[in-house]
């Protein structure tokens, strides 16, 4: 049989992606480090993470790649529980970019880097022919220190801990998705791209089990990925998931399900029941976390799986997204 | 004529239909001496005597309305001098090639008794015999014997014991046999939890003043409510959660008649020992709330299949609403939770009789002199399918998403599951995860091979790491409708098959579901599918079908004039789709048919949301009906891309916008142009590989209009058409074909 082609699915962040790293990637690279399949790797007591950024349009409502390139690796290490020292960034541009645009990206990058006090210490450029990129693509890689007591890990998860936001979801994707054309509504949803370090520090000594950005795949994504395989599984409900007006409306006119839109300021974290009180506490008095709320608990009710109990009281199975929105029903 | 002595054994669904007493009876009609005897490989018959032939003969001829032989085996054997013929205790020889019988509606002789004051069982609610009552719901394990069944727990009295041990009688091992005195308990509470006595009374006195009233059947529960009750019937749309699709109703055969349009060969099928739910065409006058089933021409009728019902339905006097118990689409309660149960009932009717698997009811209809099933559950599971092919392994189909069923294949047998339902909650797939343990354990199965949906969204697909020992195959959805059907119609040929449905994810990423595949049961090629046209709004688009409708109309028009008018109605919603779907984001391409048929019959008025699966086009379908039937059809193209034919209706929906005609015209032009496409398709497809047979399937062909159009129209054609007939052609269908093709993908196939 063929092994076909690589598709835009595959890279969307669901079954498909999943299936890819399985399949070519760590069949391969077989280090023990790679296999925990954690958002970075420790290593001789820090931690390195790495990510590429390659969004379309560069400029977006709320950001712009470079922001975006620096918040992604640097929340990476933040969800691991560590401290964002040092960043290098590399570029691949396009030919025929203006400079007045990179300097600006430029710019955010180092706005960014400096609000959550990471140092840029090495970096790359490159060229590619006109048409062989979008732009510009963007790639960083940071280490980070552990900061936490305990560090966050999803074997410290059990029944009967807590699932915590941050803040509403789903504005990054739908923000980026209105910034490619004029549906009317691009100003008044904007991107929640941000920095979640020294955020998450401010809630280093609560009993945060474990902790995820939920980027790619949504929601509906990392909370899969918490319970898969898993004797245990986790029930959200409906209603308490935090979803802005605005959002919620747009969702409603495309037919989004914001669940599986990526957030880039959002940290879901599983708590020891009674540290979600004091979590929650702390988180609302940063501006990042002004509307954290406690979204669901993990059960043993429904091992390995991610159950919504929606606002009719029914109960509904949420699988991990794939790349695109794609009809089930009949 | 010289004494000989022969070994029958008998395969097939021997056990628990009475055929023991049966070949008893007849063995001392033919003056035969010897024995019959259950054992878990089939029914073991000796018989000595001088006119053995004469006695199988009429075995074949005569059996009980409900066994069905399929295999019998003879041997010449030394006589033995026996001098008497004797019912042998069941044995177990370590085989399983018995089947168990589906549940079976009270028959003429119990319902005789059960009417008959002087009869020791007059109106006793779990009256049965060898004929007739529960069967697959009761049973635990192999053989079919009382102490396996949920029977176990109630001692037979003296006066039922009497019976069952003798041979002559009618209730000679009837396994559920009991009476007043030894049987199960039949209950009522209130949703207080208060125990009332008298429970039939005070349910029928609750169901008369239009209370809500939760029956424990014989495959799991029922909501049942008078089907005249308005106010009732709304109530209960709002409790089960269930906004517009049918309910089913359950009536007398003579209330039935007065509500409905019957031929005989309907009335005889709703009297069948499977009674399932039958669509019928509903009278003017008829009482039934417009509620029941809103816009539709017909409704789902049943016959009071257990001696409960009768009891409920009789003493109301008219037709019951009875829906299964459970959340719209969610499996039916089988268990006696109370407590659920009350918060959707005002009262629960219930008995202590345990349920071992549930089974909804079965859903039919009578089409051009032949019986369509729409679902396959009651009164039908678990009697096998025989397949035109042997599978070296145990294949085990998981199903889709909708009209969930799973089906394992052995041998050259499947066995096909009752209907689950939608599998996308915790309970439906605990659902199917508890059946598919009860048919292992039953049929001791275990699959070598579990075939799941290539759907990447699909919640069941999970349901295969169960199976750490089983290779996981991923089956097409389409190609499994297509092989379902030459699965059913055991055809081993090349055939053209058409799958029209819905949606399902297809081999390029998109969404299929018009989609022309020439090949067998080994493999199936795509050689031509419906125009591929933007979905915008995923899930949303379908519940919603105007969205679908405006991604039509900037097909065919671009994004001003009438497309923007038409978004115009919607207004800041229609813009912004509009814009979205300019710009072919937010979706994906889609070669469904039951997504045009849902955007023409929103283009037509006929709603811009789907309030059930299939509601549009239902009701598209009842509008082409009431037309005046113009000839002719609309303009369509085929063409060729990529390598395969495109059927573009496009063309056909822009000449039916411009058309003049009133909506019930433009409905009926509409058909005939979808069946003279198809033919048309056909003819090429003919032409390229020779092959003159088309094979009809997927949800779209639940359209009765539609599918005689198309047989009509690919019969003018010289064609041979084959379609489904004892399974749906929806996808609880899928679960088999998933099946037939994973097998053959593997290195060893199938012979």
């Amino acid at each position: 049989m063929t092994k076909g082609k690589i598709v835009l699915a595959h890279g969307g962040g669901g079954v498909q992606t999943s299936r890819l790293l399985e399949d070519v990637f760590l069949s391969r690279f077989r280090d023990p480090l790679l296999r925990e399949m954690g958002d970075g790797a420790a290593i001789d007591g820090m931690v390195f993470t790495t990510d590429s950024f390659v969004i379309h349009p560069l400029f977006f409502p709320g950001g712009d790649i470079g922001k975006l390139a620096v918040c992604g690796t640097v929340n990476d290490l933040a969800v691991m529980g560590a401290q964002p020292l040092y960043l290098s960034v590399a570029f691949i541009l396009e030919e025929g970019l203006e400079i007045d645009r990179l300097e600006k990206i430029a710019d955010s990058i180092e706005r960014t880097a400096a609000a959550c006090g990471v140092r840029i210490v090495t970096g790359d450029t490159k060229v590619v022919e006109k048409g062989k990129g979008d732009g510009l693509y963007i790639n960083t890689s940071g280490i980070g220190r552990p900061a936490f007591r305990a560090s966050p890990a999803l074997s410290r998860i059990e029944p009967g801990d807590l699932v915590v936001i941050n803040g509403p979801i789903g504005q990054h994707g739908l923000a980026v998705f209105a910034a490619r054309a004029d549906y009317g509504f691009s100003a008044e949803i904007v991107s929640d791209v941000a920095p979640l370090w020294p955020f998450v520090r401010s809630f280093s000594d609560c009993d945060v089990r474990f902790m995820r950005d939920p980027t790619r795949g949504g929601m509906a994504q990392t909370l899969n990925e918490i319970v898969s395989g898993r004797t245990f599984g986790v029930e959200i409900d409906e209603e308490e998931i935090p979803v802005e007006k605005d959002v919620r409306s747009f969702c409603e006119i495309l037919g989004f399900d914001p669940l599986y839109l990526p957030n880039e300021g959002k940290v879901i974290c599983v708590v020891s029941p009674g540290d979600a009180p004091r979590l929650l506490e702390t988180m609302r008095r940063d501006p990042l976390g002004k509307a954290a709320r406690k979204i669901g608990r993990i059960s043993d009710r429904h091992p390995g799986r991610v159950v919504l109990r929606t606002a009719l009281g029914t109960e509904r199975i949420v699988v991990a997204a794939s790349g695109d929105l794609l009809p089930r029903i009949c | 004529m010289r004494t000989e002595r022969k070994r029958i054994v008998f395969r097939g669904v021997v056990q628990g239909v009475g055929f023991r007493p049966f070949v008893y009876r007849t063995a001392l009609a033919f003056q035969l001496t010897g024995f019959v005897r259950n054992t878990p490989g089939g029914v073991w018959v000796e018989v000595e005597g001088k006119r053995i032939d004469a006695f199988i003969k009429a075995l074949q001829r005569d059996s009980p309305r409900v066994s069905r032989i399929h295999g019998m085996t003879v041997r010449r054997i030394q006589p033995e001098h026996s001098t008497v013929f004797e019912i042998k205790p069941s044995a177990d020889d370590g085989k399983t090639g018995t089947l168990v019988s589906p549940d079976i509606a009270i028959c003429p002789n119990c319902i005789r008794e059960f009417s008959d004051p002087a009869n020791r069982r007059y109106r006793y609610p779990f009256i049965t015999c060898t004929d007739c009552g529960p069967r697959w719901t009761i049973i635990e394990k192999v053989p079919y014997d009382r102490p396996n069944t949920s029977m176990k727990i109630f001692p037979m009295c003296a006066s039922c014991r009497k019976e069952y041990e003798d041979p002559a009688d009618r209730r000679y091992h009837a396994q559920p046999i009991s009476c007043f005195d030894c049987g199960p308990g039949l209950f009522l509470i209130d949703a207080s939890g208060r125990r009332h006595p008298h429970p039939v009374e005070n349910a029928v006195g609750r169901l008369k003043r239009g209370e809500i009233l939760a029956v424990k059947g014989m495959g799991g529960y029922h909501l049942a409510c008078a089907a005249d009750d308005d106010a009732a019937v709304l109530r209960l749309r709002r409790l089960k959660k269930r906004e517009k699709k049918p309910f089913a109703l359950m009536g007398t055969r003579e209330m039935i008649g007065r509500e409905c349009r019957l031929t005989e060969a309907e009335r005889a099928l709703l009297e069948s020992a499977a009674a399932p739910i039958l669509l019928l065409r509903k009278r003017k006058d008829s009482t039934v709330s417009r509620f029941a089933a809103p816009g539709l021409n017909r409704v789902g009728f049943m016959i009071p299949y257990t001696p409960l019902h009768l009891l409920l339905v009789e003493g109301t006097g008219k037709p019951l609403v009875m829906t299964s118990a459970n959340h719209s689409d969610e499996p039916i309660l089988f268990t006696d939770d109370l407590g659920a149960l009350a918060e959707v009932a005002d009262a629960v009717l219930f008995h202590d009789r345990p349920i071992q698997a549930f089974a909804d009811d079965s859903v039919a209809q009578r089409e051009g002199g032949r019986t369509i099933l729409i679902r396959r559950s009651r009164g039908f599971v678990p009697l096998p399918l025989q397949m035109p092919f042997r599978s070296p392994q145990t294949v085990l189909g998981l199903g889709g998403l909708l009209k969930g069923t799973f089906a394992f294949l052995k041998e050259d047998r499947a066995l096909i599951s009752p209907y689950i339902g939608t599998l996308d909650s915790p309970r439906s797939l605990d659902a199917e995860k508890y059946l598919i343990d009860h048919f292992m354990d039953l049929f001791a199965l275990s699959p070598d091979v579990v075939a799941i949906d290539m759907h990447p969204l699909y919640p069941n697909r999970r349901l295969g790491d169960m199976f750490t020992h089983s290779r996981i195959r991923e089956v097409q959805h389409h190609r499994a409708h297509v092989a379902a059907l030459l699965a059913e119609r055991k055809i081993p040929d090349r055939i053209i098959g058409m799958a029209m449905d819905g949606t399902g994810y297809g081999d390029d990423g998109k969404i299929w579901g018009g989609e022309f595949f020439v090949g067998d049961i080994r493999r199936l090629d795509r050689e031509g599918h419906l125009q591929y046209v933007f979905l915008p709004s995923g899930d949303l688009a379908i519940r919603e079908p105007w969205r679908f409708s405006l991604s039509i109309l900037h097909a065919i028009f671009g994004a001003g004039g009438k497309t923007a008018a038409f978004a115009e109605k919607f207004g800041k919603k229609g813009r912004v789709l509009l814009e979205a779907i300019s710009r072919q984001a937010g979706g994906v391409y889609t070669s469904s048919c039951g997504r045009v048929f849902d955007g023409v019959a929103s283009l037509l008025g006929l709603g811009d949301t789907s309030g059930y699966d299939g509601e549009l086009p239902a009701l598209l379908q009842a509008l082409a009906e009431a037309s005046a039937r113009p000839s002719g059809y609309y303009p369509f193209s085929v063409g060729r891309e990529d390598g395969r034919l495109v059927l573009n209706l496009l063309p056909a929906i822009a000449g039916l916008i411009d058309d003049s005609r009133g909506p019930a015209e433009k409905a009926w032009m509409f058909h005939r142009t979808l069946a003279r496409g198809f033919r048309e398709v056909a003819e090429r497809l003919r032409e390229r590989h020779g092959i003159g047979v088309v094979g009809l399937t997927g949800g779209v062909f639940q359209n009765m209009l539609l599918l005689k159009m198309t047989v009509r129209d690919l019969r003018a054609g010289g064609f041979r058409v084959l379609t489904h007939s004892r399974l749906p052609a929806n996808d609880g269908s899928l679960s088999l074909g998933q099946a037939c093709l994973a097998c053959r993908e593997e290195p060893a196939g199938c012979k």
